[in-house]
C-alpha cells in the first residue's frame, strides 16, 4: 500500500511538473491542430485519386497514422529527458538521499512518460471525435 | 546515536583529492563544519548523505556501515544540499507531499507535518503558489522544510543560510538551536557567525583534512591572549597586513582599528577578547604554515 502511494506521488509530481509547462500546452495545441487538419482533409491519405469517406473508421485510421508520427517525433522530445530533468532541477540530490529504490524511481518515470503521452493521444482522440461530427460527412 | 567517519578520502576523476583521511566521531548535538570555499565540505556532506561514495575509509551509523547499507541511514536522514532545487511548476504543498511520500511518510502524517513545517518556515501564506515564482530565500526555506519532513535523527545542512536575508538567517539559527537535542545536526558553512550561534562542537576543515575538532570554548581558549586591537594610520595598513595576521579592520576618526592575531602584541596594541572568527582564522593560518592548529 505504501509502495503504491510512493509510486502515485512520484508519477503525479513528475506529470504535473511537465504538463504545466507552456511548451507542453503548445504541444497539445499542435496536437489539436493536427486533429483538425486530419478531420477537415488538410492532411489526407489518398490512394491514387480516391480517399476514404470521413466516417469513424476512416478518421480513426487517419488519426492513428498522424498520432503515430506525432507521438514518435514530438512525444519523444517531450519525454526523453525525464531523469536529466531531476539533475537539472537539482531535485535528484534530495531523491538520492532517500530510501527509494532505483527500480521504483525508473518505474515512476516510465509511468509518468506514459501518462504524458496518453494525454497527447487523448487530445487527438477527443478532437477527432468532435471534428468528425462537425464535418458531418458520415456519422457512422 | 553515533556517526563515525573513519579515515574517509575522496579522489575526483581529475585525480585531485577533495578529502584526505578525514576522521570524526559524532553524537547528539550541532556540529559546525567550518572551512573556506573548496575545503571539501560539500564532498564530505555528499558522502554522509549517501550520494557519493568515498574512495577510501568508512562511515558508520550506529555501528552499521553506510556504504553497504545506505537505507538504514537514509530512513532517518534529513538533507539540505548546497544547491537545493525544486520543481518550478509545483507549489510548496505538492512538492513537499511528493518528498514526504518518497521519504516513507503516510498520508495523514505527511499532511500534518507539511502544515507544521510551512508555518515554521513562514510559507503558509504562499503554499499554493508555484515554486518557480519564489525568491531564493523562499526556496531555501522550502529546502529546510523538506529536510525536516521525516523528523530526522541526522540532519545535514550545507550552506543553509546562503540567500537568506538577515531576519531569515536569525530565524533559521534559532530553528537549528531548537532542533538540536536528541539528534545529530551537521551545519556546513564558511560563515562563522552561523556556527557561533548554534554549534555545540566545531570541526575546522581545510584542503580536505581535519584541522581541528573542539568545542567553541576550546577553540576560543587557543587564541586567548593572542588577539589585539591596534590603531594604525591608513597609510601603514598595507605594511601591517604584511607583518601580522589581521582578522578585521574598521576605519574610525583616529585611524584604522585592526584586529591582530599574534602571540606578541604590536607596539601600542591593546588585548581584546577573542571571537570565534579570530580562532578560525588563527587555526587556518597555522594549518597553512604547517603548525598545529
Amino acid at each position: 500500500m505504501i509502495h503504491a502511494r510512493v509510486l502515485y506521488h512520484l508519477v503525479r509530481a513528475d506529470f504535473l511538473e511537465r504538463v504545466r509547462r507552456y511548451s507542453f500546452l503548445l504541444t497539445l495545441a499542435f496536437a489539436a491542430y493536427l486533429a483538425w487538419g486530419t478531420a477537415t482533409g488538410l492532411i489526407v491519405l489518398r490512394l491514387d485519386q480516391y480517399r476514404g469517406v470521413f466516417n469513424s473508421a476512416w478518421v480513426g485510421s487517419m488519426m492513428t497514422l498522424v498520432g503515430t508520427l506525432f507521438i514518435s517525433l514530438v512525444g519523444f522530445y517531450i519525454v526523453k529527458n525525464a531523469i536529466r530533468r531531476d539533475e537539472q532541477t537539482r531535485v535528484g540530490a534530495i531523491l538520492a538521499s532517500t530510501p527509494m529504490s532505483r527500480i521504483f524511481y525508473t518505474l515512476a518515470k516510465a509511468l509518468s512518460n506514459f501518462a504524458v503521452l496518453a494525454l497527447m493521444v487523448a487530445v487527438l482522440a477527443v478532437s477527432a471525435l468532435f471534428l468528425q461530427f462537425a464535418r458531418g460527412e458520415d456519422t457512422h | 546515536m553515533k556517526l563515525v567517519i573513519d579515515k574517509v578520502s575522496k579522489r575526483h576523476r581529475g585525480g585531485n583529492w577533495a578529502l584526505r583521511e578525514f576522521s570524526l566521531e559524532l553524537g547528539a548535538g550541532v556540529l559546525g563544519l567550518l572551512g573556506p570555499n573548496g575545503a571539501g565540505k560539500t564532498t564530505l556532506m555528499s558522502i554522509l548523505a549517501t550520494i557519493t561514495r568515498a574512495t577510501a575509509g568508512s562511515v558508520t551509523w550506529n555501528g552499521t556501515g553506510v556504504a553497504s547499507n545506505p537505507d538504514g541511514l537514509r530512513a532517518v536522514l534529513g538533507f539540505l544540499p548546497q544547491d537545493f532545487g525544486v520543481y518550478p511548476n509545483l507549489n510548496a504543498v505538492e512538492f513537499l507531499e511528493y518528498l514526504a511520500a518518497v521519504k516513507g511518510l503516510d498520508r495523514a502524517a505527511a499532511r500534518r507535518r507539511i502544515d507544521e513545517l510551512l508555518n515554521l518556515v513562514n510559507l503558509a501564506d504562499v503554499r499554493k503558489r508555484p515554486l518557480g515564482g519564489y525568491s531564493g530565500g523562499m526556496k531555501q526555506r522550502v529546502g529546510i522544510a523538506q529536510a525536516l519532513l521525516n523528523d530526522p535523527q541526522l540532519l545535514i545542512v550545507d550552506e543553509p543560510t546562503a540567500g537568506l536575508d538577515p531576519e531569515e538567517r536569525v530565524r533559521f539559527r534559532n530553528l537549528l538551536s531548537d532542533l538540536s537535542g536528541e539528534r545529530i545536526v551537521i551545519l556546513s558553512t564558511h560563515i562563522v557567525s552561523d556556527v557561533e550561534a548554534t554549534a555545540t562542537d566545531i570541526a575546522l576543515i581545510a584542503q580536505g583534512t581535519l584541522v581541528a575538532h573542539a568545542s567553541p570554548e576550546e577553540l576560543l581558549g587557543r587564541v586567548e591572549g593572542k588577539v589585539w586591537e591596534w590603531v594604525v594610520a591608513s597609510s601603514a595598513l598595507h605594511t601591517a597586513k604584511q607583518q601580522f595576521l589581521i582578522s578585521n579592520t574598521s576605519r574610525r576618526s583616529d585611524g584604522v582599528h585592526a584586529r591582530v592575531l599574534s602571540a606578541e602584541p604590536p607596539d601600542g596594541a591593546q588585548a581584546v577578547p577573542p571571537s570565534l572568527e579570530d580562532a578560525y582564522l588563527f587555526s587556518l593560518a597555522h594549518h597553512r604554515a604547517g603548525l598545529p592548529a
